[in-house]
């Protein structure tokens, strides 16, 4: 299983619709069998989408998303960790411990991970964020 | 003390409800890239809260495309210098992609040591909504023209896109008929899906089998997971499928069957799936005599050439290239980061004298190229390729009115003889001069005329 994190300066990369380099990791039985980093085009939004099919990523964990995006990656039945701020090897270690679902890793006035964050702000018209993520498979 | 802080606050006081009153997001960070203060527009915007925002580094609160790699406070805090009216776009918090423009400046203290910067930003939305209803009749969706040639096209494409009929654009290349579709996307009830493009003749026949209607994993050696096709990326939306010419013949008959039957099978598969998409196809061919020689096959033309529009080359809607200039230059300053500001008349002149065989996407190529010959000036001549400045006078030199009237004598006399086999006194005629005057004007031009000319090989034919 292949899971991508979206990297920049050892960061998750603050935007995935310009990120250019992705962190890999592979996984076996639970534990790491391989780590790479490959590159990203830098448009059209498809070859994106397109080259995260072509290695084989069975997850990204990114930061902000467009819609647009997310669409065409989630087409290719690539499950979205969407809006993740942090450190890459925190990251890392909280996506490996399932603890990627925790407040400190999402960045601010995003309101998927399953609850309402922004109480503030009006309900706009997605009830049900499509960006909030799948439970991870590990 | 006390009384320094409370003046401190005096003076701050009218500054921050400034802050918060203007339209303009504005937020400052400290050296960590910490957000310090965010405004109310800067919430608006961004969708952040300033109680979620403050504390927070800029970039996981601010979102831009430009965040990262090519942070512009980090430029301004490098350089010393402000940027100002930059153009890029942030995603909020439910992503959305937003317009905007960003303007950045330095924070010092009392001192003048550097303690930060400060970063405005504008939402665009608004202006671009309103630049559209300026366009008014001369914008359909994302096309912009005044041509009539293109009104007439822009009459009918709203009825186009409301329909679900296939529609075939016919086109030389570089027209934007993959503009031209995408227009139609939006416009249609289907906007809410996705449009896929495929060009048809870029792919080799099996690969382009299984790109458009995907595999089974264990379909084939290496398919180790089933792949969807663009007939299924695109549903509920439309497929462009760009070059429709070049598919083989087996290719058609499955073609011909997904638009008639609506229904496809992936390789590998036991059950059909439904092919819930608008298909858009088109080609710079004429299919009619492509299907008379046998190589398109008669009813797959019938069955694409439902609603049939057809884009005029550039050259006989030359009134379109100051406004296509303009959008190409607007657009590369926002991707190049530079500030091009505009182009000369006398270049000008120049692009609206030219023939334009490669069209719109000759007119954009040469755009980028001046862009990376004009540094942040206008587009002049010297920036323009040697092909259109008939002579090739090289970039640096000093240029005038007068070079620029020679150049357009130059195409002009040029086009003349190739129109007329290079006969001379045809050409002259045809330019209402004197033979001699012609003959003078290409010397003085220096153009290069070929060894034989037209009456010479007129007598060879004969």
């Amino acid at each position: 299983m292949k899971t991508a994190f979206a990297q920049w300066d050892n960061r998750i990369a603050p935007v995935f619709d310009t990120a250019r380099l992705i962190h890999i990791i592979e996984t076996a039985a639970g534990e790491v069998i391989a780590e790479m980093q490959e590159t990203l085009p830098e448009h059209p939004l498809l070859q994106k989408a397109l080259r995260l099919l072509e290695l084989g990523v069975d997850t990204l964990v990114c930061g902000a998303i467009s819609r647009q995006m997310h669409g065409l990656i989630s087409a290719y039945d690539i499950q979205i960790i969407p809006f993740v701020t942090g450190d890459l090897n925190t990251i890392i270690r909280a996506w490996r411990g399932g603890t990627l679902s925790s407040a400190v890793f999402c960045m601010p006035g995003y309101r998927g991970w399953g609850r309402q964050r922004f109480r503030g702000r009006q309900r706009g018209r997605w009830v049900n964020p499509p960006f909030r993520a799948k439970k991870t498979k590990e | 003390m006390s009384k320094k802080k409370s003046g401190v606050q005096n003076v701050h006081a009218p500054t921050e409800a400034i802050l918060e009153s203007i339209s303009d997001g504005v937020f400052t960070v400290d050296r960590q890239w910490r957000i310090t203060s965010f405004n109310r527009a800067a919430e608006a915007i961004t969708g952040v809260p300033r109680q979620e925002a403050v504390g927070q580094r800029c970039a996981d609160v601010f979102r831009s495309s430009m965040c990262g790699a090519d942070c512009a406070l980090q430029q301004t805090l490098k350089t010393g210098k402000p940027i100002i009216g930059k153009s890029a776009y942030i995603i909020d918090s439910e992503g959305n992609r937003i317009p905007i423009s960003i303007s950045t400046a330095v924070l010092r203290d009392i001192q003048g040591r550097v303690v930060g910067g400060a970063e405005t930003f504008r939402d665009l939305s608004e202006v671009e909504v309103l630049r559209r209803e300026l366009a008014g009749k001369f914008q359909v969706g994302d096309l912009t023209s005044r041509s009539p040639l293109m009104q007439r096209l822009f009459e009918v494409l709203p009825a186009v896109a409301a329909s679900p009929s296939t529609v075939l654009i016919l086109g030389e290349t570089g027209t934007g008929k993959e503009r031209v579709a995408q227009t139609i996307h939006s416009l249609s009830p289907r906007n809410h899906g996705s449009f896929i493009a495929v060009n048809c003749g870029a792919l080799p026949d099996t690969l382009l089998e299984s790109e458009l209607f995907g595999y089974k994993a264990g379909a084939f050696t290496g398919a180790n997971k089933d792949k969807p096709g663009r007939f299924a990326l695109a549903k509920g939306g439309t497929l462009f499928l760009d070059e429709i010419s070049e598919i083989s013949p087996a290719l058609q008959v499955r073609l011909l069957r997904v638009l008639q039957e609506r229904t496809y099978e992936p390789l590998g598969a036991t059950r059909s799936e439904t092919a819930d998409v608008r298909v858009i196809a088109a080609t710079n061919q004429d299919l009619s005599e492509l299907m008379r020689r046998g190589r398109f096959r008669e009813d797959l033309y019938y069955r694409v050439n439902v609603v049939r529009l057809e884009l005029p080359p550039l050259r006989r809607r030359k009134e379109d290239i100051p406004l296509l200039v303009e959008q190409f230059i607007t657009r590369f300053n926002r991707l190049q980061q530079k500030a091009v500001k505009g182009i000369a008349a006398e270049a000008l002149s120049i692009l609206m004298a030219y023939d334009w065989p490669g069209n719109i996407r000759e007119l954009e190529n040469t755009v980028e190229r001046a862009f990376i010959l004009c540094g942040d000036g206008p587009i002049d001549i010297p920036h323009l390729p040697g092909e259109l400045t008939a002579h090739g006078s090289p970039a640096g030199t000093d240029t005038d009115i007068r070079s620029a009237h020679d150049i357009l004598d130059a195409q002009a006399i040029r086009a003349a003889l190739e129109r007329n086999a290079f006969n001379r006194l045809a050409a002259a005629r045809e330019l209402r001069i004197h033979k001699t005057t012609l003959y003078r004007k290409i010397k003085k031009l220096g153009i290069h005329l070929p060894e034989q000319n037209g009456r010479n090989r007129g007598k060879t034919q004969q």
